[in-house]
């Protein structure tokens, strides 16, 4: 789709750069954490305010979160200095998700939680589990071995020859058993950061521009139109169900307002071959309402249209072969220009031509007829003719 | 891991066995000398393979002593951790089992050992079997493991090993 002017990039997120961001915010953040990247995802570059608005969020919440989110390198912000409805000039901040990043990020924190399940695991081996009964003397399992007396039996100090037993408290933790657990359960991470490897994101992707119309402060923008705005802005180039949903709350809050980039023609979102009935309703589902029912013409205003241009096609005066009219269909009747009756193979047929409205055999044309003809029916009987009678001298 | 790889060696000989034999002590030698020692580096030698160089000996002044130093190949066994062997039960107890990987001691905490083994310290010889008594490693026993650890010290190596891995356990034959 959009990807056709560049081949090497990918203009669009894939969807399971999109899971993967929201199920590692909900697997290893909060609930509000994950709150924010799912409007993230959802809306490639957001305004702190609409934030705010959308998740009704403290702003001091808000910020602690992002800061957090920041820190983590899951989130990124920038700053934009904005004409406030005031006229002062304000900073403003945007938030959007830097998926290569985020990608990285994620990569290096699996890779980190690996390595501290590794030490762990192998500290296990050096933890003490046994202990002297009389010098409180601890050994590791590697020393079992020399603490082992194989004619008692028994296990006994190296230090003080006294018997050693098991330090109950030492009980390690089942480390293996970990790292089996902790790759089973990120594995559905594993597999989307392996999809993920090979893509390029197009620069616009990765650092996304806040949205135009964010800087349109009239005063009907505010908590009743946010919908409207940012969220056309950040569906328009999504094709999913979320764009019809979005631009509905749009219709109602803000037409006026809103200013569509570039409309979607039926062509590009239905296909026009088959029933016209079909096929416009079904577009205005996905296309904006408002401007498909301009666009949108019945299906006689067109055939009348098309009838038009098809006869002002005849009149010009494109000569019909025999044999052509085989093939022509019914839309053919319409013309004016003359043309076989039948099938050329039949010899007892004479073909026609038309002149003015009267049709006449060829072989009844004189010339008072021919002076009657306008020229382009004169070359047609030229035509015609001539095709006549090289079949009758063949 | 076993490995086949050069090394080298410094005979010391006593002025008695110099003579037609000379050679042929030095050889023999070389092989009391190395075979079943044990470096950190190289693991136990396990046998020399071939005396590749025996270089021109040393007198040392005041003793008689000569030193040949002799490079020779070996096969040798170093053990390294992750590494799954088979081993030999030597015992078995509550706190655990030795078993043996050749010339390699090693040691598997109860812990290690799966949670369905209990050890029956009632059954002769004690042993660890599974609920339904359908594995029971006892001593002599052929069973694989994994080595999860090594200490090497000066005289040898000793290891410890875990049955809490998919196809450890018991060999049955």
């Amino acid at each position: 789709m959009e990807n056709q002017k560049d081949v090497v990039y990918v203009t669009e997120i894939p969807s399971y750069l999109k899971t993967l961001a929201r199920l590692v915010a909900r697997g290893f953040y909060q609930i509000e954490d994950s709150l924010i990247v799912d409007m993230l995802v959802r809306n490639q570059c957001m305004k702190e305010k609409d934030l705010e608005d959308l998740l009704k969020f403290d702003l001091k919440l808000l910020r602690a979160r992002m800061i957090t989110l920041k820190n983590e390198k899951l989130v990124q912000v920038r700053l934009r200095m904005e004409t406030g409805p005031d006229g002062k000039a304000q900073k403003m901040n945007y938030y959007f998700i830097n998926y290569k990043s985020l990608v990285n990020v994620i990569k290096y924190k699996l890779d980190h939680m690996r390595k501290r399940m590794e030490t762990q695991e192998r500290d296990a081996t050096n933890r003490a589990s046994f202990k002297c009964t009389n010098c409180l003397k601890t050994f590791t399992d590697l020393e079992a071995g020399e603490l082992f007396d194989p004619i008692s039996c028994g296990y006994f100090c190296t230090f003080c020859k006294q018997p050693v037993e098991e330090d109950a408290s030492a009980v390690p933790k089942d480390s293996r058993l970990m790292l089996a657990k902790f790759n089973e359960q990120v594995q559905l991470l594993y597999d989307l950061l392996r999809r993920a490897e090979d893509i390029k994101l197009a620069p616009e992707l990765l650092e996304p521009e806040p949205p135009r119309n964010m800087n349109d402060m009239n005063p009907n923008y505010g908590r009743n139109d946010r919908g409207g705005i940012w969220s056309g802005e950040a569906t328009r180039s999504t094709g999913n169900a979320d764009t019809k949903i979005d631009i509905t709350i749009g219709d109602e809050g803000s037409k006026t307002k809103r200013e569509e980039k570039k409309e979607r023609p039926i062509w590009m979102t239905e296909s026009t071959i088959g029933d016209y009935g079909e096929s416009s309703s079904s577009s205005t589902r996905a296309v904006a309402s408002e401007t498909t029912s301009v666009d949108r013409v019945p299906r006689e205003d067109i055939m009348s249209l098309l009838m038009t241009f098809e006869k002002k096609d005849g009149s010009s005066g494109y000569p019909v072969i025999p044999g052509q009219d085989l093939d022509g269909g019914g839309e053919m009747d319409v013309a004016e220009v003359g043309e076989m009756e039948d099938d050329e193979d039949d010899d007892t047929n004479v073909p026609t031509v038309m002149v003015g409205t009267q049709r006449i055999p060829i072989t009844d044309v004189d010339e008072e007829v021919i002076a009657k003809m306008s020229s382009s029916e004169q070359e047609v009987y030229i035509q015609v003719c001539q095709d006549y009678y090289a079949n009758v001298l063949d | 891991m076993f490995y086949h790889i050069s090394m080298e060696h410094e005979i010391l000989l006593h002025p008695q066995y110099f003579g037609p034999k000379l050679l042929d002590t030095v050889k023999q030698k070389l092989f009391t000398e190395v075979e079943g020692t044990c470096t950190g580096k190289y693991g136990f030698v396990i046998a020399v393979t071939t005396i590749d160089k025996i270089g021109a000996g040393t007198i040392l002044p005041g003793q008689g002593f000569v030193t040949y130093p002799v490079k020779y190949t070996a096969i040798v066994f170093r053990p390294f951790k992750g590494e799954v062997v088979d081993a030999v039960v030597t015992q078995v107890n509550k706190v655990g089992m030795f078993a043996e990987i050749g010339p390699l001691s090693c040691f598997i905490s109860h812990h290690s050992i799966p949670a369905e083994m209990e050890f029956d310290a009632l059954a002769t010889p004690a042993c660890y079997k599974s609920k339904d008594e359908d594995i029971v490693i006892k001593q002599d026993d052929e069973i694989r493991l994994k080595i999860v650890g090594t200490r090497v010290d000066a005289t040898g190596i000793f290891a410890i090993g875990t049955l809490m891995d998919d196809y450890l356990g018991l060999i049955s034959s």
